[in-house]
């Protein structure tokens, strides 16, 4: 299959079209309309319609089942692009429904204009579906780049506020330093294959193995060099340092959408990278040869860290928010187990984990922000006491996501993490037994933090006895967010199925 | 090579037009051929209901039995050859009632493509004692699957047959009872929650709801008990299980939603819906967040009736976990001074006992063998535990980290149990999570949790490893004395009545591992009697303590002293039921007991005379403490106590209420003590059944043994423990 050329592409090119679109027209919204509530509703309207058709553009095309490689094979239009556009759209969107309350009760809240945050989501949701469709490895770049430089904007978005700033600022300078050493790798991994397209690159890769019996070292080194960048992205621990600042400081939406979007975005592009280019997927670690790759071994190490640093750390945190920063490393390292598998049933737990990943992890910051807000932004456990009397449905659905998290059935994080478990189990060596109790071991040891959380909420004496008020947005977002947590957990069947049909990837070069 | 191309392209060049010709040629051949290829396709198969679609039939009343029809239909391009239709069954291994047979069909013929024919199955039960048919039909083929490769077993259509019970109208409520009873109480939490949400305030209807469901549940129970077959063995089909719901769950993971009883799960299922209803009586003295807390309760027997019915394994470790949360939140919110010490206890070690029983799990769903799910479709994996206990675990030679994978999976299994049971040195988190937990949670926490770590082994550990669970038996029942023993001492060093009460549960859950570790049907049998008595007395014991403590709120034994004036009533009550618990013949207890050392003394006779003299201490620590409350002198200073001035200084007598729920144990420890036939009578089987499995490592009731399930003894170990059992 020839790779589209650059008119030919555009006609796949809808959804970015629609983002870029959406993006123009807010900043001119922005210019031209007074009201402050006019402003951001219209702004908000025309960032979720953007979103809509962007989310249904990738419907179509995941229904259609269209697969094409675009723009002379800078990017791949196919199923599982279209898969990761749709939960890249939804969660945009609910990030900015989070924000709404906050943006309509502050006119100019701490001097920024809340149409910026608008444009500047929608810029990143455009950079996330380049990441999930790139196939070169300077789209990777760019694309990630792209990320990453808004969502810096995003994480100091509190003007005047030190935790804020100081956030934004780790997040630079991690970002540069990651960034550079995944460059740095990238031009080893071009060195030797002399060429930046993923599917040239892996027959290079294949050949260069089969030549010399082994991987070769200085691939070997340039990949890891890459991962250092994509785990930046993921929050993989030894490049999860930034995480808990930027967490705590930016504004819980921007938070949220940071712990879920580009998260995913970097797991999609971890994905690709390692099926398409690495051809992972296609010869299990094999490498279509008798060469037993080294990436189970860098992946389970990766995954082991992550996992243990993520949980570890939040054990002792006071701040719910730091709290479910560090919970959300633990997640990335559950989820690169499944690289450690890395065949259809890996690559299938890590897609649904994703998706329920995304739901959990959403409501929880929600619910925070929520109690936050009725108590003029404290975060910290003890805003968190008695509220099982304060606000019994609030705590309730916080104790859906946070249980959830915790991978207690029948919610949608058991079942998550029980495909992740299986599909390392089905391997059956003792790398995998090692992860699998590992990750077993992780899952309860983050039991204790979560239902720390639970304990404040239900076990302790509120300080006030006043019932905390929640915007209806707020009640409705939640309620829209603990449903799916629940069916997930108890009827999956169809998300799965759907999760499994869309991985589909374009190989060719 | 590469020169001879170049030739022939310019060669093609030059006759651009014979070249287009001869490509078009090329082109309607191309589509010839494929046509001409599609005549040798290959046939595929598929199975239905005659009204299209797949998925198993239902057998409908005709004449004497009942009869469906279901379609072979061939769905590939090419003939389909059927060799044999037959049902799923042997006599070796009898998957289904007798009695099911096939119309007559000429066999074998042809399908071209598209075409279908239709096969009757007729089920005549006879004297068949199995109440339903659950079952396939097999239809052997020269079919390929979808991807053209051969299939790896004959193409199956599932059976469903359900004889009434004779109910009317309300049939489906005996057919279902197993899912009625497990998820009734699941009204009452969607009750609570939308009261909760309409703002309604009168709590204590609430209260009554929860009290009518279980009263419910206790009719539904009764009636199980009266309709329940406890001569249904394996070979009577259906595996041995009656009341089986079972449909496809979600078909991505081949899980079912399965459930049924049989002779080890029915006295649980009783047990359950009594002490359930116990409790609700004992939750009156609840008296903050009475939603919640009746949401928590309903929950919770919920989880407990799901993991006593549940024969999948994930739905068992669903509704395992379902019911960790709310007793969690019942010991953390309406608990003690050190509530919230004692629920974080009980949470950590049973979730860190069943995260390793998960693992256990996915090794089993990942190494069964090829079967079919209900409705007929063909997987490679299961959950249902019928099926993996066909599998012969050992014989695979799976290895994980180094070790034999069944002893690994083995230990993973009885670690998470023994932590519910509680074993000795997992025993921890019962005193506190006793201490701490309002009355009514200590009595569902005594007379049914503890119940799930030894029903657990029997249904996991010795029904789907046999081999291994005779190469632990020894440590199994030395586990048990200790148990035995060192709870009683320590039940014997207390000053707490609750903490006595909960270490003395320590001490005849002990009684249980021994039972169970003599791998004799004695023994099996002792350890299911043993459960359920356990699950009545303790059940008393603590709705004692409750009565008391809701009186005085204090349990320090040796602040009382001759009450036996004060509250005559009472004490008799609890006279009665410390008998019963130290074994007095005459009580229900007494035959737990007995019946143990009778078990295990073939086997174990050191192990027995240690254990007996824990039966001393036993005696000894219940009358002592007897002795410090009930006799001697009153002491004057209570008549001054705070609590007890609204009462005129003199403790009120044990009320209404309180008896109301202690006359139903009462009556059966009592009843059971002196006659315990109707127990038995429900036991004998099962327990001869799961001796059946660990003593031959068969499956199947029948002398002969199944193909590839030899007797093997793990041999490897080198110790001699199997020899000495002969």
């Amino acid at each position: 299959m020839k790779p589209l050329d650059n008119i030919q592409s555009l006609g796949y090119f809808g959804a970015e079209f629609a983002l870029v679109g959406a993006m123009l027209l807010v900043i001119l919204w922005d210019l031209f309309v007074k009201n402050h509530r006019t402003k951001v509703l219209g702004a908000l309207a025309l960032t979720v319609a953007a979103l809509g058709v962007s989310a249904s553009m990738a419907g179509l095309g995941l229904a259609a089942g269209t697969s094409e490689t675009l723009f002379g094979g800078l990017l791949a239009y196919d199923r599982f692009s279209n898969l990761f556009r749709i939960l890249f759209a939804f969660v945009t969107a609910v990030a900015l429904l989070f924000a709404l309350p906050s943006a309509l009760a502050r006119p100019k809240r701490e001097g920024r204009n809340a149409a910026e945050m608008h444009m500047l989501m929608l810029a990143v949701t455009l950079g996330m579906n380049l990441m999930a469709a790139s196939r070169s490895l300077l789209m990777i770049y760019v694309s990630l780049e792209l990320v990453s430089v808004l969502s810096f904007v995003l994480a100091g978005f509190k003007l005047g506020d030190k935790k804020s700033s100081e956030g934004a600022l780790k997040y630079v300078i991690y970002g540069g330093v990651a960034s550079g050493v995944m460059l740095y790798g990238m031009s080893w991994v071009y060195g030797l294959t002399s060429s930046l397209n993923l599917g040239e690159i892996a027959v290079a890769v294949h050949k260069l193995t089969v030549a010399q019996g082994k991987v070769p070292e200085p691939l070997f080194l340039g990949v890891v060099c890459m991962l250092a960048g994509l785990g930046y992205k993921v929050s993989a621990a030894p490049f999860h340092m930034w995480t808990p600042d930027v967490y705590e400081g930016a504004p819980t939406p921007v938070t949220a959408f940071l712990s879920v979007g580009p998260k995913a975005a970097g797991f999609a592009l971890l994905l690709r990278f390692f099926s398409d280019a690495l051809g992972a997927d296609r010869a299990g670690w094999l490498l279509g040869s008798d060469v037993q790759a080294p990436w189970t071994i860098v992946a389970g190490c990766l995954a082991m860290a992550t996992m243990t640093v993520g949980n570890l750390s939040a054990l002792n945190q006071d701040n719910v928010k730091r709290m479910l920063a560090y919970s959300s490393i633990a997640h990335a390292g559950y989820m690169l187990l499944g690289f450690a598998v890395f065949d259809g049933p890996g690559t299938t737990a890590i897609g649904f984990y994703v998706f329920a990943y995304c739901f959990m992890n959403l409501g929880a910051f929600l619910v925070v922000m929520a109690v936050a807000e009725a108590n003029g932004g404290d975060e910290t456990l003890a805003a968190f006491r008695g509220l099982g009397k304060r606000a019994p449905v609030l705590a309730l659905a916080l104790s859906i996501f946070l249980f959830s998290l915790a991978g207690v059935p029948p919610l949608a994080g058991f079942v998550g993490k029980f495909y992740l478990f299986s599909a390392l189990v089905g391997v059956g060596d003792t790398w995998s037994w090692v992860l699998a109790v590992g990750g077993v071991l992780n899952s309860l040891v983050s039991l204790f933090f979560y239902a720390r959380v639970a304990r404040a909420m239900y076990l302790t004496e509120p300080e006030s006895a006043e019932p905390v008020k929640v915007s209806r947005v707020h009640g409705v977002a939640t309620f829209a967010l603990a449903l799916p947590t629940i069916v997930l957990g108890v009827y999956w069947a169809p998300v799965y199925d759907f999760v499994q049909g869309s991985l589909a990837m374009v190989h060719s070069r | 090579m590469f020169q001879r191309t170049v030739h022939m392209a310019r060669t093609f060049a030059r006759y651009r037009l014979f070249v287009a010709l001869l490509a078009l040629a090329a082109t309607a051949l191309g589509a010839g051929s494929a046509r001409a290829a599609g005549a040798e396709g290959r046939g595929r198969i598929e199975l239905g209901p005659t009204t299209g679609g797949r998925g198993s039939i239902d057998l409908v009343t005709e004449g004497e039995g009942y009869q469906g029809t279901f379609e072979v239909r061939n769905v590939g391009d090419g003939p389909l050859t059927v060799t044999r239709i037959a049902t799923r069954t042997s006599a070796e291994d009898p998957r289904m009632p007798p009695g099911v047979g096939l119309k007559e069909h000429p066999i074998p013929f042809v399908l071209e493509p598209g075409e279908t024919t239709e096969v009757t199955v007729r089920w005549t039960p006879g004297a068949a004692r199995a109440r339903e048919l659950y079952g396939h039909v097999l239809v052997e083929s020269d079919a390929v699957r979808e991807d053209g490769t051969p299939r790896l077993q004959p193409a199956a259509v599932g059976l469903r047959a359900e004889r009434p019970l004779g109910l009317g109208p309300f049939d489906w409520i005996g057919r279902h009872i197993l899912s009625i009873m497990t998820f009734l109480p699941l009204v009452g939490v969607i009750a609570i929650f939308i009261a909760h949400l309409l703002g309604y305030k009168k709590d204590k209807y609430l209260r009554l709801m929860t009290v009518v469901l279980m009263g419910l549940e206790v009719l539904l129970a009764a009636w199980l008990y009266y309709k329940f077959d406890s001569r249904m063995l394996r070979g009577d089909g259906n595996d041995g299980f009656q009341f089986v719901d079972r449909v496809v769950w979600v078909r991505s993971l081949n899980v079912e939603y399965f459930v049924g009883v049989d002779g080890i799960s029915i006295t649980m299922v009783l047990l359950t819906a009594l002490i359930s209803f116990v409790g609700a009586i004992a939750s009156y003295s609840v008296e903050k967040q009475l939603k919640g807390y009746f949401a928590m309760y309903n929950l919770l027997v919920v989880g407990m009736m799901g993991t006593f019915v549940a024969l999948d394994l994930l739905l068992f470790f669903v509704f395992w976990e379902v019911m960790l949360l709310p007793m969690y939140f019942l010991i953390g919110i309406w608990g003690g001074p050190r509530r919230q010490y004692a629920a974080i206890k009980f949470f950590v070690y049973t979730l860190a006992g069943s995260v390793f029983m998960l693992l256990g799990f996915i090794f089993f769903y990942l190494n069964s063998d090829p079967t079919y799910m209900v409705d007929g479709q063909s997987v490679t994996r299961i959950f249902a535990i019928p099926e993996l206990q066909r599998v012969a675990w050992l014989s695979k030679g799976l290895l994980i980290l180094g070790m034999s994978a069944v002893k690994v999976v083995w230990v993973w299994l009885f670690v998470a149990f023994a932590i519910k049971i509680p074993m000795f040195p997992f025993h921890t988190w019962l005193p506190d999570a006793h201490v701490e937990a309002p009355t009514a949670i200590s009595v569902i926490l005594a007379g049914v949790l503890l119940k799930m770590g030894t029903y657990g082994i029997l249904r996991m550990n010795f029904a789907l490893l046999p081999e291994a669970t005779r190469w632990a038996a020894p440590a199994m029942a030395i586990f048990g004395v200790i148990n035995i023993i060192y709870g009683a001492f320590c039940a014997m060093a207390q000053k707490d009545l609750k903490k006595l009460v909960a270490y003395s549960s320590v001490s005849h859950m002990g009684f249980t591992l021994l039972a169970l570790g003599a791998l004799t049907p004695q023994g099996i049998e002792a350890c299911l009697v043993q459960m359920f008595n356990h699950g009545l007395i303790t059940g008393m014991l603590f709705t004692l303590v409750g009565v008391v403590y809701d009186r005085v709120h204090t349990r320090d034994l040796d602040k009382f002293g001759g009450l036996a004036q004060e509250m005559p009533l009472y004490s008799a009550f609890v006279g009665f039921a410390f008998m019963a618990s130290l074994g007095l013949p005459g009580l229900s207890g007494f035959w737990g007991e007995a019946m143990t050392f009778i078990g295990s003394f073939p086997r174990y006779r050191l192990l027995v005379v240690i254990a007996a003299t824990g039966v001393i201490v036993t005696a000894a620590y219940h009358l002592w403490a007897l002795q410090r409350m009930f006799l001697g002198k009153f002491r004057e200073e209570w008549r001054t106590n705070k609590y007890l001035e609204p009462h005129g200084g003199r403790f009120p007598e044990i009320n209404g209420r309180e008896m109301f729920s202690l006359a139903p144990l009462a009556i059966l420890v009592l009843v059971l003590g002196f006659w315990p036939r109707p127990l038995l009578r429900l036991i004998d089987q099962g327990s001869l059944q799961v001796h059946r499995m660990i003593d031959t490592g068969s499956v199947a009731p029948v002398a002969a043994l199944p193909a590839g399930r030899e007797p093997t003894v793990l041999a490897a170990t080198g110790d001699d423990t199997d020899g000495e059992a002969r």
